[in-house]
């Protein structure tokens, strides 16, 4: 735990102040009996704003969001194994800006599906346990990080289907990873975090030539020089409990563990001794009843708000960038009592999905006043 | 022989199918097959063998024995009349297959194991022999031992021993004459054979010879093993294409041309990731210059990649360091310096002896001449130019 000096302390929003924004829920959904873990918009591709994806058991279903409140069933695909349980889901595309829906769960598969073409494109082995995570990165769409319960994280390219690296080792996490998340300018950088209360920023600066030399590669995806990066640049303790979510706010980052709320704070690395650097926490989001772990926040395209879900069925809306937060709304509906596994904002904020333990969707939208 | 005392009414077709059911069990020696094949064509180190050292422990009465850490010989590791050093091997040979399977070298053994010499009197009676059996393996590697051995159990019929199949296989291990005593019974007798299907035979063939009476149905299931066996080898081989193999490291998929050929890439060390973390590890020092901070790096990474593991290995590898790298150092005087400083630092810890330093030095100069010579050839071109 970062020790805080005087006159340094957090800044803590406040849950009484009055709400900025309405939200009204529009729709439900009951999409089966089984959790959905993850929901998620499509980021990736201006022209699928309003598409968005979900994964629950051995499912994965896209939809489209429509005026006035309706969800349009697009595609849904279904794996072969009954006992497969997707965790997460994210959007990525090929080269020539063919979608791709890439999700991983309980069998340690990652699947990637060829949405324009309605058909599994490849699936990835590799990892050795479930899979918690898959982020897409935003400036080179096809590259996907995948974060597992075997400790490690790694790198592929679905492209050409190459797992370029594998962040583990001497200075790798110590139990599951949860989340990971690209920077979103620095094309190097990414943090994870997990189940060993830390968070850890990993740099693949001395390794972009195999990244690179990964878009080119025309030989056997297992020919691959495949190479583990062993030490992250940076290792946080910002909480003492289980990590299950972290988000990059330009170059500060928010993370979440089961202590009721987002904690915003500045990595401060020193040139010498890179992993001896220190915590600066910033911000607070209190989220109430948010204490069990696999909830996972999201936010809008620009980051203006975060929107996360709790274990009453309740969402809390905070304003990201000011300072101190400012809640925006907070969600909250008689029938929704289930846990509420991740949220999803959309491109500008006006829609939030909730996807719930108890297999359903919801739909919230902004009321305009 | 065990299994068929048991349950005798074993009818042909099971025994085959049992056979077949080990089959699955066989299959991984193929690869190690690879693996010992490749070590002998393309060794993962350069050849450690200082020649002069051997030959002059020869001399001293030294016995010539590979090392327990590298495997190889290298004359540090000593066999004098009171400290027996003796080769304990993991049946390798067992593993080998056609082709290989009557070479024997004896520097591949893969263990050391070092005794004193035994003052107990050798035990009279046959029991007691029996119990003794398997410490006569271990020390088989000195032959007059060994043929001792064999003159008391040659003859399995007067040996109680010859009950237990596996003793049965070590005495018949001697009589293949093998001065090491190691090498397994399925390399004589059944090579190209996977080794559950060559101990069986052993075992039936054995069991025959000692109670013929007992010859029941026997022949026809020999028979039909033996028509197993040649099929064993292709089905072996098509179980080997069928079965999806994964890298060691990163649990990639592996293409089956990458399963058959000869390189595994994945226990070698991943020299580029080696550098770069010994070069991050060397910047963390701030006492130490750039020139040392290099010649620590080349040290380091030349001792990583060519396993030099024991004090006895640092001769070895300061020539063969100074083959390598003796180019670098005599083109810059601040590195030579600290290689100097260096090796002072070895004589004080008592890692080097005179000849090794004797012969660094050569090696250097020869670096020395090539590089004047080269200058004087680089003037004479200008020169003429």
């Amino acid at each position: 735990m970062a020790r805080i000096p005087v006159g340094c302390e957090p800044v803590v929003g406040s849950l009484n102040t009055p709400k900025k924004k309405d939200y009204k829920v529009t729709n439900r959904l009951q999409e089966g009996k089984r959790p959905i873990y993850a929901v998620v918009f499509n980021f990736i591709d201006s022209r699928f704003y309003n598409v968005f994806a979900t994964v629950g058991g051995n499912r994965v279903t896209v939809y489209r969001c429509l005026e006035g409140g309706t969800i349009a069933v697009l595609q849904s695909y279904i794996d072969e194994d009954k006992e497969e349980s997707f965790y997460t889901v994210t959007w990525a595309c090929d080269i020539d800006r063919t979608p791709f829906i890439v999700a991983g769960g309980s069998n340690g598969v990652i699947r990637v599906i060829d949405a324009a073409n309605e058909k599994l494109h490849k699936s990835y082995v590799g990892h050795g346990d479930s899979i918690n995570e898959i982020k897409t990165q935003s400036l080179k769409p096809s590259l996907i990080v995948s974060a597992c319960k075997d400790e490690s994280v790694r790198l592929w390219n679905v492209h050409t289907g190459i797992c370029i690296l594998i962040f583990a080792g001497a200075g790798g996490h110590r139990n599951e990873v949860l989340s990971v998340d690209f920077h979103p300018s620095d094309i190097n950088r990414i943090a994870s975090c997990g189940m060993d209360n830390t968070i850890k920023i990993w740099s693949m600066k001395e390794f972009w030539t195999y990244v690179e030399k990964s878009f080119t590669w025309t030989d056997l995806p297992s020919k691959f020089p495949t190479k583990y990066v062993q030490f992250p640049i940076f290792i946080a303790s910002v909480h003492t409990n289980y990590v299950d979510c972290t988000r990059w706010l330009g170059d500060f980052v928010l993370s979440k563990s089961v202590d009721n709320e987002i904690v915003l704070w500045e990595p401060i690395m020193r040139e010498q001794s890179p992993c001896e650097g220190s915590v600066d926490i910033l911000q607070k989001y209190p989220v109430p009843d948010c204490d069990i772990w696999f909830i996972k926040f999201s936010c809008d395209f620009h980051y203006y708000a975060a929107a996360a879900g709790n274990r009453e069925g309740r969402i809390y809306v905070w304003e990201l960038q000011s300072c101190p937060p400012v809640l925006i709304a907070k969600l909250s509906h008689p029938y929704s009592k289930s846990p509420i596994r991740q949220t999803a904002m959309s491109f500008d904020g006006s829609t939030i999905l909730a996807c719930c333990e108890d297999g359903t969707i919801w739909r919230w939208d902004m009321v305009s006043s | 022989m065990c299994h068929q005392n048991s349950c005798p009414s074993v009818t042909v077709e099971e025994d085959v199918a049992a056979e077949e059911c080990l089959l699955v069990y066989c299959k991984p020696v193929e690869l190690y097959n690879i693996l010992q094949r490749r070590a002998q064509q393309n060794p993962s180190f350069l050849p450690r063998c200082l020649n002069y050292k051997i030959e002059a422990k020869w001399k001293t009465g030294y016995k010539e024995i590979s090392c327990p850490f590298c495997l190889m010989r290298c004359g540090s590791f000593k066999a004098t009349e009171e400290y027996k050093a003796i080769n304990v091997s993991v049946k390798t040979d067992a593993l080998h297959s056609e082709g290989s399977a009557g070479v024997i070298e004896t520097y591949l053994q893969p263990f050391g194991y070092c005794s004193r010499p035994r003052k107990r009197k050798r035990p009279e009676d046959p029991l007691e022999k029996g119990k003794y059996v398997y410490p006569h393996v271990l020390e088989s590697a000195l032959p007059a031992l060994a043929t001792e051995s064999i003159e008391g159990e040659k003859d399995p019929s007067t040996c109680q021993v010859s009950h237990n199949p596996r003793t049965g296989e070590y005495c018949s291990s001697y009589e293949n004459g093998n001065a090491n005593g190691m090498d397994h019974v399925a390399t004589n007798s059944n090579p190209g054979l996977p080794v559950a299907r060559a101990q069986s035979l052993e075992d039936i063939d054995y069991a025959q010879s000692t109670w013929p009476d007992k010859n029941v149905t026997l022949p026809p299931a020999a028979k039909s093993r033996k028509l197993s066996s040649e099929r064993s080898e292709s089905r072996s081989s098509t179980l080997l294409q069928k079965r999806q193999f994964y890298h060691s490291h990163r649990a990639q998929p592996m293409a089956l041309e990458q399963v058959l050929s000869d390189r595994d890439s994945e226990d070698e060390v991943d020299d580029d990731i080696a550098a770069l973390e010994d070069r991050r590890m060397l910047d963390d020092f701030v006492d130490v210059t750039k020139d040392e901070k290099q010649l620590m790096h080349l040290w380091n990474s030349f001792v990583k990649k060519q396993r030099v593991l024991a004090d006895g290995h640092v001769p070895w590898a300061c020539e063969a360091f100074l083959r390598v790298h003796g180019k670098l150092l005599v083109q810059s005087p601040a590195l030579f310096w600290c290689w100097r400083l260096f090796m002072v630092k070895l004589w004080n810890h008592g890692l080097l002896d005179a000849s090794t330093m004797n012969n660094c030095s050569i090696i250097i100069e020869k670096h020395q001449d090539e590089a004047s010579t080269n200058a004087k050839l680089a003037i004479t071109n200008e020169c003429e130019l």
